[in-house]
């Protein structure tokens, strides 16, 4: 039953993502003729996560974030680009659009033109378009589903495994969610966030009215998808090789992490020396395994991207928001400069953390193009060490534009950092507030910097309490370096920005990731550097795989490519496996629990029922029924007590036959979750010795659900 | 006999007395003339010189032409007059009169009772609001191209046209099902049980409204209360006898009016046609003429239907300042719906006074054209005018009597020795938004005056734009308002959207009488 959940959230936000990217900006613009169709669903990804955080700022301040606000919206965005492309003011391109369209009625009516003809003859067309493009483009079509269907598979997998949400911060995103809908951009207790995902899902939500549950555990799966194409996109964007395409994306499709692929980042420990570090990331992967929590860091990547959480989706738009600016501050094209402003400014509302890989890449970039500058002669390159790059410098660069670029950024980062207006109302809020008298504006903002930022802590005296990050640099790293270098070296030859970029950008992110242990400061946090990282690494590798292999015979051109995915692919683990099950899903809660939550949802009326369980549900229950949690309830309630005091006629209590490991953080000091499950489970099987009208609703290895049925229970 | 004088003969005899010379010179055109015949036939310059011509020689007496005493005027007594028109004016208010008594009395009314579960409730009123919409435009379009042949004596195209129109209107009202079924499958917006429920009513209704079109049609609305007597006879016994359910009671209710409307309608344009002897229609026009002919007066009916019951819609969407966990998109609230319905009290006693002037501008406008020469226009427009800020006053008594009928209504209602009615009628939100909707259906009814005065001189356009300005206005503002308020501020879309009817529909209903002589030309 939660797979046919499953399937039908992913076809309703495959189905919203569709129309919000594709749909609406080709009804709205017709596809400049220099971008490819990637470099256009990028652009408007960017630009469109930016007007709908924009407009779900201004739809939630007036609590009207509703189905036809956004379709009004969209409606709008068409007109307004038809019209413009069209000559004519909007309202004159409506009167006429109505106009011919009733012409088109009437000629319809009088049999003069028929739409069943029209209609054929638009399928028979764009299915010759779709076999002549497929004919043409057998091996790029192929090489792209097989990219997507790869990160499909890997990331997929464990939202259809499991109904839990994965990480835990996925539940507050939830919650977040449910004070959108509540009108309210900034939660009471942390003050203003950035909310460009939750604007983004927002959208979704209302224009599919998927499930916000099921919403939740599924969209992160998409940004790994879409994080897969963005590597995959960037190495093509360089090399114009589909093979570099394919090489990058299967890669980072395939990034798994676990024992096997442990070579590639090691490890990661938290630990106030660099001595006690290295004595504990020496230990094997299986001694680790024990005690260490996250250590592996490609695995906590990967699982990043199957957990809806900001950041992965504003790391979505990191490369090709940079690739716009390495190609404007080459062509002067405005299209790009506005995808490049787009881009940040999405970044930048969706996850401010993601500005500074960003800010860092846009360095790359301006240092890769004023050191690879055009030739007095624009010409293509004609040395093929590095496959030709997607665009041939034709504009001389000089300080000013990097300068002018950089404001641009800048203008983008200041678009999407509009949230930050909630601290203006919030510290008022908070201060007055007695509810949140401990909500200290100055000292959240404070900490929020300094996690993100890491070298600023030596200067408060590391406020934040957090230990420092220790990584391993590995071989494999060095080796990325290595590569790295002889990349750039070859570009700046053939005067190929981007190849230079994407180099300076790997060596800038293993600096990073490896700034603990050679003692460098740490600007980014570490471990937050791993998903840029990976996704850099593997762009590299697929540009460089893909630009040895133009320098080899013939023969050899499948051959090098595939050896290297069948070696990298022979590092893959078994997702399937129980090691990898047990790490993988039920992260933060059995799916039992959540898919109860679903099923109880689904098939009761809203507010006839009452879930009792440890907490972690509360987000999920919010607008269709009643929640307490575990400890309140066993305070509150009396088993033998007769009728029970909850009111609704139905009363649901969740009860764990193994209790989770997962506690929440500020409960675990005073609640153990196995002394409360152990307490649940006691209360049923007294309220059952008393009662008659308690029955098992659900029951398997892990959980079981209680459902107390009454009659004399109210909505 | 000159030639000049024999053509001016025919002109006259033709065109009675001339307004001017532009009167001659259309009806030379008529004739066939040119201006090459006026320069060879008659020696004049071109038509127009011509028409003056004949003009002068009118003015002159060289055609003898009398002009007969007028008929004689019946001696009616104003009051009277104004009585009898004002309760013809609000017979349309009947049924709803008449199910709002059968409600309080035995708590039931044809498509609603006291005692239905909410659920219920809702999907009655979803279905009955989508049925009013959706049959609107249609029962505008059928009724003008109707009334259209009936004045020129076309009664069998006029009952071809209509149950063509019925037809049509039917099968496309109930097709909409089919998109709605599918977006309730994709959305899962509504659960099936009440979907189904409104399907049943909305199906129901429409045919009741297109009926009801017909019969206006057939200028019988006198029949809307017999119908809905019998109707709520039925619901009640149904109930009370049979024992069914109210919500099965409601459907036999809505069936009988449905049957006894579709049945009389037919019957009286059948009885019509056959009369003036021409039951088969000659030449009926093509469905695209059909359509092209009556297009702009469906776009009124719809829009109009639409922003009668906008607010309801946005009201009951919204989760927003609601005590009562509406557990689905659309959930009725019955607060609202009382507050809405007790001020329309103030609709249907100004809807007299609105009905009679409307009835005294059009009875007065075509005798008062005959006898005003065209040099003359400026009294013409300016008695116009005057008699137009005459009858705003009017309207505006009727606004205070209007408004002080539905505050007794509203503190009589109070002392009903009913409980549930009681707690509904003092709670805040009812008394909030009774004030509000009172104080917006009174500025309704002056932009409706204005509208139907427009319609009266076919400026349908200018209606159109006046009505669909007021549902911009009511949809922004009260989205918006029952979003960031609370659901009951959807009345303030009300307010707005009748304040813009009104600025809108004073504007063009000005520009109109300013032009009257030419506006009444390009009416008919």
């Amino acid at each position: 039953m939660y797979w046919l959940y499953g399937i039908d959230a992913v076809l309703r936000i495959t189905a919203a993502l569709l129309l919000l990217f594709v749909c609406i900006p080709a009804l709205a613009w017709k596809r400049p003729a220099s971008f490819t169709r990637l470099d256009w669903f990028f652009w408007n990804l960017g630009i469109g996560i930016t007007l709908l955080t924009l407009a779900g700022q201004l739809f939630t301040l007036l609590n009207v974030a509703a189905t036809v606000t956004y379709l009004l919206l969209f409606a709008t965005i068409i007109v307004l680009g038809r019209a413009k492309q069209a000559g004519a003011p909007p309202l004159r391109w409506l009167a006429e659009a109505y106009r011919d369209a009733v012409l088109f009625g009437l000629r319809v009516l009088d049999r003069s033109a028929g739409i069943r003809g029209r209609a054929t003859e638009a399928i028979r067309g764009g299915a010759r378009r779709l076999a002549t493009n497929f004919a043409t483009h057998r091996g790029a079509f192929l090489a792209w589903t097989a990219v997507v269907a790869v990160a499909a598979a890997t990331r997929f997998y464990r939202p259809f495994a499991t109904a839990n949400l994965g990480f835990s911060d996925t539940y507050v995103h939830l919650y977040l969610m449910r004070l959108l809908d509540e009108g309210r951009q900034v939660d009471p207790a942390w003050g203003p966030y950035p909310r460009g995902m939750h604007f983004l899902l927002l959208a979704i939500e209302r224009l599919t009215n998927v499930d916000a549950i099921l919403l939740m555990n599924f969209f992160g799966a998409f940004s790994g998808v879409l994080l897969t194409l963005a590597a995959a996109y960037t190495a093509q964007r360089i090399t114009r090789s589909t093979t570099a395409a394919l090489l990058a994306g299967l890669l980072f499709a395939t990034m798994i992490g676990g024992a096997r692929q442990y070579f590639a980042l090691g490890g990661s420990v938290s630990s106030p020396t660099a001595v006690q570090a290295r004595q504990m990331l020496a230990r094997p992967y299986a001694e680790m395994l024990t005690d260490s929590g996250e250590f592996d860091v490609l695995l906590t990547a990967f699982q990043r991207q199957t957990t809806t959480l900001p950041q992965e989706l504003a790391i979505v738009l990191l490369l090709p928001g940079a690739l716009f600016l390495v190609d404007w501050l080459r062509t002067r094209d405005r299209w790009r400069l506005t995808g490049f402003i787009g881009c940040s400014a999405a970044i930048a509302a969706i996850h401010s953390g993601v500005a500074v890989p960003l800010v860092a890449l846009c360095a790359a970039a301006a240092v890769a193009v004023l050191i690879c500058q055009p030739r007095s002669v624009p010409s293509v390159p004609s040395v093929p060490s590095v496959p030709s790059v997607a665009l041939v410098p034709s504009v001389p660069v000089r300080l000013r534009d990097v300068a002018y670029g950089a404001g641009a950024g800048a203008l983008g980062i200041a678009i999407g950092s509009t949230w930050m207006l909630g601290y203006l109302r919030y510290s008022s809020m908070a201060a007055k507030s007695e509810a949140h008298a401990d909500a200290n504006v100055g000292a959240n903002v404070g900490g929020v910097v300094l996690y993100y930022f890491p070298f600023l802590r030596s200067f408060t005296g590391d406020a934040t309490g957090e230990a420092t990050a220790y990584m391993m640099l590995t071989p494999f790293l060095i080796a990325v370096v290595v590569i790295a270098i002889l990349l750039g070296i070859a570009a700046i030859r053939t005067r190929e920005a981007a190849a230079l970029w994407i180099a300076l950008g790997t060596m800038f992110f293993v600096l990073t990731h490896a700034a603990s242990v050679i003692g460098i400061p740490e600007i980014v946090e570490v471990r937050r550097n791993a998903t840029w990282l990976a996704l850099t690494i593997a762009v590299l590798l697929g540009v460089a795989i893909a630009a040895f292999t133009a320098r080899l015979p013939r023969r050899a051109y499948f051959a090098v490519p595939a050896l290297a995915i069948v070696v990298w692919l022979a590092t893959m683990p078994n997702l399937f496996g129980a090691s990898m099950r047990s790490r993988l899903l039920d992260y933060s809660g059995y799916g039992s629990t959540t898919y109860a939550v679903l099923r109880i949802s689904q098939r009761h009326e809203p507010f006839t029922w009452t879930l009792v369980s440890y907490g972690q549900e509360y987000p999920m229950v919010l607008g269709r029924g009643f929640h307490l949690n575990g400890v309140d309830f066993l305070e509150e309630f009396d088993p033998s007590e007769s009728p029970l005091r909850i009111p609704t006629p139905h009363v649901f209590i969740a009860v764990e036959k193994r209790p989770h490991h997962f506690q929440i953080n500020n409960w675990s000091t005073r609640f153990d979750r196995a002394a409360v499950e152990e307490r649940l489970q006691t209360w049923c099987v007294l309220y059952g010795m008393t009662h008659n009208d308690i029955r098992v609703y659900l029951d398997d290895e892990n959980v079981r659900i209680y459902q107390i049925a009454r009659r004399e229970g109210r909505t | 006999m000159t030639a000049l004088d024999d053509l001016g003969r025919r002109v006259i005899h033709v065109v009675g007395m001339p307004k001017d010379a532009w009167e001659i010179a259309a009806q030379l055109e008529v004739l066939g003339l040119r201006d090459s015949d006026a320069r060879s036939g008659y020696g004049s310059r071109d038509l127009f010189d011509l028409a003056r011509a004949i003009e002068r020689r009118f003015r002159a007496g060289a055609y003898g032409f009398t002009v007969g005493a007028d008929d004689p005027v019946p001696r009616v007594i104003p009051w009277v007059r104004f009585t009898r028109r004002y309760f013809a004016g609000i017979a349309f208010a009947m049924p709803m009169a008449m199910q709002a008594a059968s409600m309080l009395l035995w708590g039931y009314g044809i498509w609603g009772a006291i005692d239905l579960e909410l659920a219920q409730g809702s999907a009655i009123a979803l279905g009955f609001i989508a049925s009013y919409i959706a049959a609107g435009g249609f029962a505008q379009a059928i009724v003008r191209r109707g009334l259209f042949y009936i004045y020129q004596q076309e009664e069998g195209l006029a009952r071809w046209t209509a149950l063509r129109g019925f037809g049509i209107a039917l099968r496309i009202t109930l097709a909409l099902l089919v998109p709605a079924y599918l977006v309730n499958l994709l959305f899962g917006i509504l659960p099936w049980s009440m979907v189904l429920t409104a399907s049943l009513f909305y199906a129901g209704l429409t045919v009741l409204w297109l009926s009801w079109a017909l019969l206006y049609l057939v200028q019988r609305t006198e029949l809307l209360a017999v119908i809905t007597a019998i109707a709520l006879a039925a619901v009640i016994a149904t109930a009370k006898l049979g024992g069914a359910p109210p919500i099965v009671a409601n459907g036999v209710g809505v069936l009988v009016a449905d049957l006894l409307s579709l049945g009389a309608a037919t019957f009286i344009l059948g009885r019509m046609a056959r009369k003036r002897g021409n039951a088969e229609p000659v030449n009926p026009p093509r469905l695209a003429v059909l359509v092209v002919s009556t297009s702009r007066y469906f776009v009124y009916g719809v829009l109009f239907n639409t922003f009668l019951f906008a607010d309801r819609v946005i009201a009951w969407t919204t989760r927003v300042g609601r005590d009562d966990f509406p557990p689905y998109p659309f959930w009725l609230n019955v607060r609202y719906e009382l507050a809405m319905d007790l001020a329309l009290v103030v609709v249907i006693v100004m809807g007299g006074v609105v009905s009679y002037a409307i009835e005294r501008f059009s009875e007065k406008l075509i005798p008062h054209e005959k006898r005003t020469p065209s040099s003359d226009v400026e009294t013409f427009v300016h008695e116009h005018f005057e008699a137009h800020r005459r009858r705003s006053f009017q309207l505006g008594i009727g606004a205070v009597i209007g408004l002080g009928l539905a505050w007794l209504l509203f503190v009589s209602l109070q002392q009903v020795d009913n409980v549930r009615l009681h707690e509904a009628l003092t709670s805040p939100v009812t008394i909030r938004v009774f004030i509000a909707a009172a104080l917006g259906y009174t500025i309704f009814m002056f932009a409706a005056r204005n509208v139907l005065l427009l319609l009266t001189l076919s400026r349908i356009d200018s209606a159109v734009r006046c009505v669909a300005y007021a549902l911009v206005a009511d949809v922004v503002v009260g989205f918006i308002c029952s979003r960031a308020i609370g659901y009951w501020a959807a009345v303030a879309g009300v307010v707005a959207g009748a304040i813009v009817m009104c600025i809108v529909a004073a504007r063009e209903t000005r520009r109109t009488l300013e032009q009257l002589d030419y506006s009444y030309y390009a009416a008919y």
